[in-house]
């Protein structure tokens, strides 16, 4: 014990007031005297007070009132409160624990029964204080946390935003129009897609790519292919008008992609579905790499149809080949390309809703604007997979409008 | 999560969880890894048992078939139909030997099997 512990003694009877104090500084205690509850209850206030040792019966406020002021008024500061009494019952016992009595010494007490006693307190004193001390550093350790865990959600949040930032604003541009649905599981997630529709070049470029896992370091990775692909797609169309450059050419793009990803040594791979349009003819490629096989809506027998079956994905073997999957779409015709997130993700009766839910959606919502298609795919989705989203869903439509060569605007930078 | 079984030359690692996603999958690819540089050269992983399998798990598996290289084999058994379209969708289902159950896949793997 570095220093004396501090004991309140409230006693109204002289004679035990004085013995008592005498006893408890001879046993090393630090005594503060009163002689009622309510000079106790302004000592208490005052603080620096352990343990206190309460006469049951006193005048103004008595030991069993004292209690209870006591418990009432420091709930946070624990004070082992002692009682005195001449007698002890089991029913004086019972009133005094309601009240909030730790422990009961009958009067006068015996020394060495008292010097037990107070030991005992003291232990339940040091622990409690050490309970104390503990739910104060877990509180402030807790609020240390709630305030970075909040600074990383506005952060996430932040990053999400800019993200969304980058995505292509639905246009139409010489016939041909687009649209999107974009729902990461968490705030930001591994799926991007982007389509390059500029004025300088007839030929549109579009793709969508679906990073494996999700989360923080799926968007980093999708991040940066976006920079890069776009980047290199914006470039080459401004100066080839999509003639030559590897940004036109599907397989080009997939296979230096998988080049460059063979140099890490981790399972990181991505799946991804590149594709160009002429958007004057209709006339298209696209590659597929690991990626769902697109639909294609046509718009003149009104029949979904399956584009393609399947490739490598990105990043996982060395040296495979992707084929081109050459396609055309007629006025009205609509290529539906989707992250497995949407068309993996089960109902209750774990049913996807790619197995014929996507295809009946889609084909019900045809006749209707490209918006308003995407709009009623994303309730339809939200419906079926209500309870389990666990994947990041991105969906890209191109229609082939009738219109021929409506301008449109594209406003991106 | 893994439970493993020798038989010959052969060891059988049974998945033993029914989603093998990102959740799983960091434990799952660490005793697998284990297990290989523990010296398994021929192993068949029992995906009975997997209903689910997402990208990461899918990455995971491939990782593991890529660590063997050439020094022996791995081989999958009683595949369910939705990890069987994951493998069909990335092409991996030309990279895999699967087999309808562990007898089978044993049996290939033994040398004067098959």
């Amino acid at each position: 014990m570095s220093e004396p512990r501090r004991i309140l003694l409230v006693e109204d009877e002289p004679t035990t007031q004085q013995m008592l104090g005498i006893v408890l500084r001879a046993l090393g205690y630090d005594v503060v005297t009163v002689a009622n509850g309510v000079a106790a209850m302004d000592v208490l206030a005052g603080g620096g007070i352990d343990l206190v040792i309460t006469d049951r019966h006193m005048p103004e406020m008595d030991g069993i009132t004292l209690c209870r002021a006591i418990r009432a008024s420091f709930p946070d500061h624990y004070l082992y409160v002692m009682m005195l009494s001449a007698q002890i019952d089991d029913s004086s016992v019972v009133q005094g624990l309601e009240a909030g009595a730790d422990d009961f010494l009958v009067k006068p007490p015996d020394f060495a029964e008292l010097r037990a006693r107070l030991k005992a307190g003291i232990r339940i004193i040091d622990l409690q204080r050490q309970l104390e001390q503990r739910n104060r550093t877990l509180a402030s350790a807790h609020q240390s946390l709630e305030k970075a865990y909040e600074h990383i959600r506005k952060d996430l949040q932040a990053a999400a935003d800019s993200l969304r930032r980058q995505l292509p604003r639905p246009a139409e541009l010489d016939g041909l129009r687009f649209d999107w649905l974009f729902e990461p599981s968490d705030m930001i997630g591994g799926d991007i897609l982007d389509v390059v529709h500029r004025p300088d070049s007839p030929v549109t470029v579009f793709y969508q790519i679906d990073v494996a896992g999700h989360g923080v370091p799926a968007a980093l990775s999708s991040f940066n292919l976006q920079s890069l692909l776009s980047g290199a797609a914006l470039r080459q169309l401004a100066e080839t008008g999509g003639t030559t450059g590897w940004a036109t050419q599907p397989v080009a793009v997939v296979e230096e992609l998988n080049r460059r990803a063979q140099r890490s040594d981790d399972d990181d791979y991505f799946t991804m579905l590149y594709g160009v349009i002429d958007r004057r003819t209709g006339e298209g490629v696209l590659t597929l790499a690991g990626h769902p096989p697109p639909l294609v809506w046509r718009a003149a027998s009104r029949r979904l149809e399956t584009l393609g079956d399947s490739g490598f994905p990105v990043g996982m073997l060395p040296s495979v080949n992707y084929e081109e999957l050459p396609f055309t779409l007629a006025a009205g015709d609509r290529l539906i390309v989707h992250s497995d997130g949407l068309s993996d993700c089960v109902d209750a009766e774990e049913r996807a809703f790619g197995d014929g839910e996507l295809a009946r959606c889609l084909a019900e919502a045809a006749a209707l604007p490209l918006a308003d298609t995407i709009a009623m795919v994303g309730r339809r989705f939200a419906d079926w997979c209500a309870d389990a989203h666990f994947d990041d869903v991105s969906l890209l439509i191109l229609e082939k409008t009738a219109a021929e060569a409506a301008e449109g605007q594209d406003d991106r930078d | 999560m893994i439970e493993t079984e020798q038989r010959g030359g052969v060891l059988i690692t049974r998945v033993t969880v029914r989603r093998l996603d990102a959740v799983i999958t960091p434990a799952f690819k660490a005793r697998m890894v284990d297990l290989i540089q523990g010296g398994a050269e021929r192993i068949v992983l029992d995906l009975a048992d997997v209903s689910f399998m997402d990208s990461s798990g899918l990455g995971s598996v491939v990782g593991c078939l890529k660590l063997i290289g050439t020094r022996g084999d791995l081989v999958l058994a009683g595949i369910q139909s939705p990890v069987q379209r994951l493998l069909q969708t990335t092409r991996l289902d030309r990279v895999f030997k699967t087999f309808p159950d562990t007898d089978a896949a044993v049996a290939a793997l033994t040398p004067g099997g098959e």
